[in-house]
């Protein structure tokens, strides 16, 4: 893994294949409030844009809206392709779609690598039979997805906590682990909210390198919302600037950085 | 000695019922999280089902018209049971905590209330149910009362057996996720309407079966049996055993020799006024010694070292 923050965006190989996951005019409005109005947006294969934006500026709004978790007032969600407005979470999960929370929402009633092996596309062909019975091929599956299991947390940094619960880890392990159980969706895309906060420099590099290192390995989209620029800058190919619901602009991280300054009266050069 | 041998077979039939009962919450309330306040109405529908096929026994019928209609009975009980439980998972699917609650209870008021008020069920005198068993008395009665025990125990066991290899399996797993935190656990693929009607199949169904074992073990059935407060103790076991298979086990045989000990004048140990007012004061004991264990382990007396470990 590279040590340093330096700028390294990932050198994946864009492709012009249609977008895993796309919104169209989107809009969610709570109260009468608009959270989110008319925001579009295509994530092609392997691409990874950075959102930003101040508090209550609709990116976690955004978020839940591309995964299903609340549905929209207007507009649609796209997954390969295929509209998926009104399917539940669980719908954008098996159509690709995998994510973290800006609150970490683990399962404290489960150890480390249960949490992330529940989460494997293999986990959902449970049966009562098959768990009472447990033949040899269901002993068979839950040794390799234990295995699988084992090479993600060894991906984060945690193989040597597989066995401890979760309120044994630091936040930003929490966090590590958040990520670790997203990446065994074996997604096409990840969304990934404020995934940095609350680490420290060592996880903040760790998670870069990780997330970096899965995106040119499996050429895996990633949508990350997050406050610290500089990991956006050394990932993101494009960035998204929401402002009171609205896309405020869109482009290369640097110019929208820029942007950003400028509309707060900072200088830049 | 032949009578104490009796009072301990007695009450080991009851105490086996008790656990598959309370196995069948552990898989409700322990591992699909559904809090439930109704599942005695699952084990009324297992006895008065029970009851029903056992009616059908024509006087002097066969032994082997006998075990077929036991057969049937069992059937029928947790058939009927896991069909109860299936018409509360769609509700189970969009309620939560309270609400479920308050439909658990109401599912199981309304079917006690139907009971009650049908002339063809016994109303509330109940139902004497036809013994398809050898009837236990005599000299013959140690021996078969030996022998339905052994059966109710090996029963008891396997319920617990299978609720504690189910908490282990990946499906028991994805049930735990889902209770822990639904919309992360659907997020993750995990479909709610399937873990509910696996869990309410399993859960409803070991209910059941108690019901159909209580019905052909007493002989009669009535609504009283199953009421509310038979299906909160049931659920305070659960919670004193930590919501594990074991640990409710060790719960309900705890209470269990409790309620009995006191019923008995601490086993005839004391005598007398002291005696008298221990009968008369039980309930209150017990009240105080179970508000005491629940200060004592507030994650009951036997839990998974992960949830105490939780800071």
């Amino acid at each position: 893994m590279s040590g340093a923050l330096e700028p390294e965006r990932p050198h994946t190989e864009l492709s012009h294949e249609p977008p895993v996951l796309a919104g169209s005019r989107l809009t969610k409005f709570y109260g009468g409030v608009a959270a989110l109005e008319r925001v579009s947006l295509e994530i092609p294969p392997g691409e990874v844009i950075g959102v930003v934006g101040a508090n209550g500026a609709g990116k976690s709004t955004l978020l839940n809206l591309l995964t299903g978790a609340i549905r929209p007032d207007d507009g649609e969600v796209y997954v390969g392709g295929r509209p998926m407005n009104g399917q539940s979470p669980a719908a954008f999960a098996h159509a690709g779609v995998a994510r973290t929370f800006q609150k970490l929402r683990l399962f404290p009633s489960l150890t480390i690598l249960e949490n992330v092996c529940v989460a494997m596309p293999s986990t959902e062909r449970w049966s009562l039979r098959s768990a009472l019975l447990r033949g040899r091929s269901e002993v068979g599956r839950e040794e390799d997805e234990r295995a699988r299991g084992l090479a993600l947390l060894r991906l984060v940094g945690l193989e040597d906590r597989a066995k401890h619960l979760i309120g044994n880890l630091t936040y930003g392990q929490r966090r590590l682990v958040e990520l670790a159980r997203a990446l065994a969706r074996e997604a096409s895309v990840v969304l990934l909210d404020e995934p940095a906060a609350g680490m420290n420099a060592n996880e903040e590099r760790q998670l870069c390198d990780v997330l970096i290192r899965i995106n040119q390995a499996r050429h895996l989209a990633l949508l990350i919302v997050e406050h610290r620029w500089a990991l956006l800058r050394r990932m993101a190919h494009r960035a998204l600037w929401l402002s009171d619901g609205r896309v405020v602009q869109e482009g290369a991280p640097e110019s929208v950085f820029a942007a950003i300054l400028d509309s707060a009266g900072v200088i830049t050069r | 000695m032949a009578l104490l041998a009796d009072y301990i077979l007695t009450h080991l039939v009851y105490l086996s019922i008790l656990v598959i009962f309370a196995a069948g919450v552990v898989v409700l309330y322990g591992l699909a999280g559904v809090f439930t306040l109704g599942h005695q109405g699952f084990m009324a529908i297992g006895a008065y089902f029970a009851a029903g096929i056992a009616c059908l026994m024509p006087a002097g019928g066969s032994p082997i018209l006998a075990a077929a209609l036991l057969v049937a009975s069992v059937i029928a009980g947790v058939g009927g049971a896991v069909a109860g439980g299936l018409l509360l998972t769609g509700p189970s699917v969009r309620l939560r905590g309270d609400y479920m609650a308050l439909a658990t209870l109401a599912f199981a008021e309304i079917l006690v209330a139907l009971i009650r008020n049908t002339e063809a069920l016994g109303g509330m005198r109940g139902l004497d149910v036809a013994s398809l068993l050898p009837r236990a008395s005599g000299s013959a009665r140690l021996p078969i009362l030996g022998t339905y025990a052994l059966a109710s125990v090996a029963m008891a066991a396997g319920a617990v057996l299978a609720v504690q290899r189910l908490g282990r399996s990946r499906l028991g797993i994805a049930l735990r996720a889902l209770r822990d935190d639904e919309l992360a656990a659907r997020s993750m693929g995990l479909e709610n309407r399937r873990a509910r009607l696996i869990s309410f199949t399993m859960g409803a169904g070991l209910c059941g079966l108690a019901g159909c074992l209580y019905a052909h073990f007493s002989g009669h059935v009535s609504p009283r049996d199953f009421g509310f407060v038979q299906g909160a103790m049931v659920l305070l076991y659960v919670v004193l055993g930590g919501s594990t298979a074991v640990g409710t086990v060790c719960a309900v045989a705890v209470v269990y020799f409790l309620d009995e000990g006191l019923k008995l004048r601490c086993f005839g140990l004391l005598t007398g006024g002291l005696g008298d007012a221990l009968v008369n004061w039980k309930d209150a004991i017990l009240a105080g010694l179970l508000i005491a264990l629940l200060a004592w382990r507030p994650y009951g007396l036997l839990t998974a070292n992960r949830l105490r470990s939780e800071p």
